[in-house]
This record gives structure tokens, sequence and C-alpha cells, in this order.
């Protein structure tokens, strides 16, 4: 594989390495991109990476998939990418160095003096440290009772930084209780550490640096949008008035509105809002678009990866709509009835999981003597799902592909923990 | 501090119906009555101003005393159902998940309560209760003026005499919080475990408690128990004994010093920080309920 960090999702370092050929002119307006298989195939990633970080660029709306041609470059593309770039270098990167260069008292000349004598082409010597950063969470033997029921059996879990991870499960499965044991709502036995911190015992401070939606309709409803925001200006030493304007503009949500008046789309889009005004290190979201109708949903995730996430933060999501987060997720958790039955990255998720549609039942009889972990029959065909199997093995009896999250969900819900090693 | 300030703050938007919109439209209404019933004759402007010239700074003392009385009863009813009310608010308003994802603890949260109902609210009433003595004020003179011409010339007399009442007022009115505190914490930490029900509960409570010590310990009724005598004399804030009872079948103006006076000697400052104490645990029991329990 190339050499990726582990600080940010591979899809969108795939996309940074896009969006820095068309910044630098190897591919000009109006020119293809690669194909998703020699992308794949040169940087070693799963083809549904490379597909995701072509996604972005489109959603960017700097690159357009021309049907049977390939990507392209839009035009006009470049301008608007120094634009973006630029402004998310002003906006999140320059505050931060600035921060640094006050702190270590450099002066302007020395800083021009190393930059004319560094070596150009040279790696960054940020990621190094960057990917030896501890975990962000870490739970061992993390157990939950209400009253003589327990919820949580002894979970164990690691989840590091700059990662996005989605923890799904059916309802009452414990997906909940997990978040309130990460962010400090509910005292659990065994070990669990946010930042280093017990969630518990300090919540309160944890809460400068984790920032979490629970409930969309949580918002305080007897407050204007300007006074919420005023309020959490000298509530919250991390969020940024400025911020949450500048993602409320291009809504229709007005300073001078009453939350209560809000419609549940535009609360959630407020919501949002003061979540990315605060400069988290963690964003915990619990079925953040719940009740939300599809437009608004694809929006809030959307604004979320561009404008939100970067390497230093770390998100967690559950939902039930699982098939709408699959494109971001870095990583995934499922879990049981308490018991974390899958914890993995989504790339080995790629490669360990095979589905495979067969029409006729000789070759369902055959592929059945591979094992699958779950079968169903739709439209008169039969669909299999594969834990590790070979899948050039799998092609010979019909059509393979991998399985979407929501039919991975549903074939391992109906069985035995996956891999136990991994989960832990 | 900036953030305790800012929770004192929240609480007084949410509640500004209650604390400010309610008690200027009462006076208002009040104003606007009291110039109508002159207008249309229902009182006779130089009946009334005669009167008031009978023993004019006495009158007025008493007509501001007598606002100043009527806006504490008003600040006592709307303090109850507030500590009844805003210590549940968060969880009434489907808002305690997002407070809880805020950097503040639920001991500071419920302190910050508190605080507004020792400060914000009060202070807010009082400025109400200055504006209405000052209105009362008004009209007296324009209708002392209107049947005697004295009116203005008394001016000064008036404006001492209001002085004097609004210091007074203000003193009573903090050592009066400060007496009560104990009972608008256990108010508030009831309303946090049980939300609105604290308002039976916090009357029912010292009945049960009384009743308690009748059953076990034993007494005439649960009405003459040790528990019952020192709630009903914990209760007694004895703010009209003394020096203002004496003021009013004596002759003599009011003073605001003699007042004060009176009123600081005769308060027992022991029973007052027992108070405080209590105050503080049960607010730091409610905290820790809070903490554990977020259902919205």
């Amino acid at each position: 594989m190339d050499d990726f960090h582990t600080g940010q999702p591979i899809f969108m370092q795939i996309r940074q390495r896009l969006i820095e050929m068309i910044l630098r002119g190897s591919v000009g307006e109006g020119d293809p991109l690669p194909s998703v298989r020699q992308i794949a195939a040169d940087m070693a990633v799963n083809p549904l990476t490379v597909t995701k970080a072509f996604e972005a660029l489109v959603d960017l709306g700097v690159v357009e998939k021309r049907r049977g041609l390939g990507m392209y470059v839009k035009t006009g593309a470049r301008p608007a990418l120094l634009a973006h770039e630029r402004e998310k270098f002003l906006s999140e990167d320059w505050p931060r160095i600035a921060a640094q260069i006050k702190a270590l008292e450099l002066d302007l000349s020395t800083l021009l003096t190393k930059n004319r004598s560094a070596t150009p082409g040279g790696k960054n010597p940020m990621t190094e440290p960057e990917a030896a950063l501890a975990p962000i969470v870490t739970a061992r033997g993390l157990r939950k009772k209400f009253g003589n029921k327990e919820i949580l059996h002894g979970l164990d879990f690691d989840i590091p930084a700059g990662r996005i991870y989605g923890l799904i499960g059916h309802n009452g499965a414990g997906k909940t209780t997990t978040l309130n044991a990460i962010l400090g709502l509910t005292n659990c036995q065994g070990t669990i550490r946010v930042l280093g911190e017990d969630p518990f015992a300090r919540r309160a401070k944890l809460m400068e640096n984790v920032a979490f939606i629970s409930d969309v309709a949580s918002l305080p409803r007897f407050l204007r949008v300007r006074e919420l925001f005023a309020l959490l200006s000298n509530i919250h030493p991390n969020f940024s008035q400025d911020k949450a304007r500048s993602f409320l503009e291009g809504t229709d949500i007005r300073p001078e509105a009453k939350i209560k008046q809000l419609s549940k789309g535009m609360m959630a889009q407020l919501h949002l809002a003061v979540v990315m005004a605060i400069d988290a290190k963690l964003l915990v979201l619990d079925e953040p678009t719940l009740g939300l109708d599809i437009t608004y949903r694809k929006r809030f995730y959307r604004r979320l990866l561009e404008d939100y996430m970067t390497e230093e933060r770390t998100l967690l999501i559950t939902t039930h709509q699982v098939d709408e987060i699959e494109f971001m997720l870095s990583d995934i958790m499922f879990i049981r009835d308490g018991n974390m039955i899958l914890h993995m990255q989504m790339e080995t998720v790629n490669e360990k999981f095979a589905q495979l549609v067969v029409a006729d039942e000789q070759s369902a009889e055959t592929a059945r003597t591979l094992k699958p972990v779950y079968e169903e029959t739709r439209f008169g065909q039969t669909v299999m799902i594969f834990d590790g199997a070979d899948r050039e093995t799998l092609q010979t009896l019909g059509k393979v592909s991998t399985p979407t999250m929501s039919d991975l969900f549903v074939a391992l819900m109906q069985r035995p923990t996956v891999n136990p090693e991994t989960a832990k | 501090m900036k953030a305790f300030v800012a929770l004192v703050r929240r609480e007084q938007i949410e509640h500004r119906g209650a604390f400010l919109i309610a008690p200027l439209a009462l006076v208002a209404i009040l104003f606007g009555a009291t110039v109508l019933a002159f207008t249309v004759g229902r009182v006779d402007a130089r009946f009334s101003g005669a009167m008031m010239n009978l023993a004019p700074l006495r009158v007025f003392a008493i007509g501001f005393l007598g606002v100043g009385f009527a806006w504490a009863l008003y600040l006592i009813a709307t303090l109850f159902f507030y500590c009844a009310d805003g210590f549940a608010a968060d969880r009434r308003n489907n808002a305690m998940l997002f407070w809880k994802s805020m950097p503040v603890s639920d001991l500071r949260i419920l302190y910050a309560k508190l605080a507004a109902t020792l400060t914000i609210f009060p202070a807010t009433i009082y400025v109400v209760s200055l504006l209405s003595s000052a209105l009362l004020m008004g009209v007296a003179v324009v209708t002392s003026n209107i049947s005697t011409g004295n009116g203005l010339a008394m001016l000064g007399n008036i404006f001492d005499i209001y002085v004097q009442v609004a210091g007074s007022t203000l003193l009573a009115l903090v050592l009066g919080l400060l007496w009560y505190v104990p009972y608008m914490a256990l108010v508030g930490a009831l309303a946090t475990v049980v939300g609105r029900w604290a308002i039976p509960l916090s009357l029912l409570l010292p009945s049960l408690v009384s009743l308690l010590e009748w059953v076990t310990l034993g007494g005439l009724s649960p009405f003459h128990t040790h528990v019952w005598n020192y709630l009903a004399d914990r209760s007694d804030f004895k703010l009209a004994d003394g020096y203002l009872e004496n003021w009013f079948h004596a002759e003599g103006t009011f003073s605001m010093v003699d007042f004060g006076n009176d009123l600081l000697a005769r308060t027992d400052w022991t029973q007052m920080a027992i108070g405080w104490l209590f105050a503080a645990v049960v607010i730091y029991l409610a905290s820790e309920y809070r903490r554990r329990y977020n259902d919205n």
C-alpha cells in the first residue's frame, strides 16, 4: 500500500492528492483524471475507496463524470479549488500554525531563512508524531447494568485520532449506552478513557474538547439564534461565534429567528453549525438526522465531511441509516446485545467480506460448501455473504461484489461473533 | 466566572416573562387604570389630593411600603414557582443533553439557577417596584397640586421618603432572600428530581416529617412537634416586628437607618448560616442526581 498516514481516512488523502494534482497543473481543466482502477492499482487500495475520493471531488463541483468515459476536471476547477484550499488553510491551519509560531517565539526572519534552506520535496515531518498519537477513546471491560439486566458485557475497543467511526446496532443493542459512557453521561464498570480522562468524573472538563449531538430537538427552544451564540461564546471556551454564523450563511436561519419556530431540518442545521463551531477533538453524533428528510440528511453529512473533518478530529456516528454514512466511514463497529461483534477498518471489511449472487441451485449448493455467513433469496436468486472466502473461487459460481453495510449488518446480526480477535 | 454569569443570563432569558414582561405589564395596567380613574371622575383628584395633605409624608411612606410589600408578595410567588419549574426546565424543554454537551458541571448549572433566584430576578422586581412607587409619587404629587397647590412644594420631602423606603426595602429584600435560601434550594432540589411535583411535595414534606416525629416520638398533635415548631419559627422572617410596628403606632418620619439597624439586630445569623449550609448540601445532592440521570 502507498505511504498513507493513519491520521485521516484514506479516501480523504487520495482526494487531497488529486486536488494537489489539479492545483500543480499536472492535470489541466477539461483533462481526464486517471481511472479508478489505475489509481487503485497504483496505490494498492480498494477501488471503492478511490470512488469515494472521486465522489468527494464531484460534490466539490471540480470534477464531472462523463458516462462511459471516466472522470474529467471541470472548467474553472483550478481557481475554485485554489479558493477552497486557501480558505481552508486560513480558517483551519493558519490559526494553529500562528499560535505555534507565537508560542515558540519565532520571528519572521528566522522563518524565512528556514524556508529558504528547507529541502524541497521532503516528507512532512508532522505526520509521524501525529500517527503516534494515543487513541482518543480507550475502553477495557466496559460493563453497564440497569437493575439486574446487563446492557454492556465488557466491551474492549480503541478509537484512534482522525478516524470516522460508525457504531451500528439494533435498537437496544447498547449503542447509546456506549456513547453515554464515552460522553460521561453514565457511570460504567470497567475502564474508559477519553482524551486520557475519565469521562464520568471529568465530564465538564472533557466537553471542552468533545462535542456531541444526541438529539436534534435538544436545542434550547426559548432562545433566539443570536442569543444562543452569545451565550455559548461565554460558556464554551472553544466555541467560535463567527464560525457558527459562517456555517449558517446560505441557509434560511436568521440570527433573530426563535429556535422554537425553526423546522426540524433547520434545527438540525443549526445544531450542526453549533457543534462545527466548537474546536473539538471528538465529535459524537447519536442518530443526528433522525426524522429528517433525505435532502437534509445528505446535506448534513456532506457539510460535516467537507467543513469539519480534519486529521486532528475524530467522528463517531450511530445511525440506523447505515447506507447513507457508509461512504464517509473509515472504521465500523457492530454491536449486538451489548457485545462488540465486529470492529474493523472499512478497507479490511471490503477485502474480507464478499457477496455472491447465484442464479442456479447447483452453484448455490457448491457455494454453501464454502460456508457463507448469511444466505437469503431475492427475486428467485440466492444471495450469500462470505467472510474471508477467496473471491476468484466465488467468481466461478456467480456475480461477486462487496456487500453494502446494511447487507453486512443484517448478515452479521444473525450469527455469533465474526472476529472476536479484531473486536478487541 | 464568565460561564457562570452566562448561565444566570440564560435563566433570565428563559424566565423573562414572569420576571420582566409580566411585572412591567402589570405596572402599565395599574398606571393606566389610575390615570383613567381620574380622567373619568371615578376618583376625585381634589379630594384625594386633599387627603394626602392631611399627613402627607406619612401617607407617602405607607404608600411606598405598601407597594414594596405587594411586589414582595409577587416575588415570593414567582420565585416559588420558578424554583419548582426552572430547576427541572432543561428536562422539560428536552434540552438536558444539549446543556450536558457544554463544559459546565451539573453542580454549576444548579448553583447558577439558585444564584438567579437571589440576584437577577429579585433585582428586576425591585427595580419595577421602584418604578411603581415613582409613578405613585407622580400621581400623588399631581393630585395634591390640583387640590391645594402644594404638591410641587412637597416634592423634596416626598423624594426623601421615597429614598428612605427604597433603601429599607432593598435591605429587607436582601436579608429576606438570604433568610429563605434553604427553602428555595429545597424546592429547586426537589424539582430537579421530581419536576413540577415539587410544588405539592414541598408543601407536603414538612407535614410528613412532622407526622413522622409525632408517630415515633409522640406529642400533642402533628402540629405540635419539634420539627413543626422549628419550621414555623424558621419560616418567620419577623419583618413587621420591631421598628416597623412601632413606627406604625407612633408619630415621626420613616428612617431607613433606624429600620436597618433594627432589622440587622433582630436577624438570627446562626440560623441563616445553617440555612445556607443546608442549601449548599441539597443543591449538591440534586446535582449528583442530575449527573446520573440524563432523561430529557
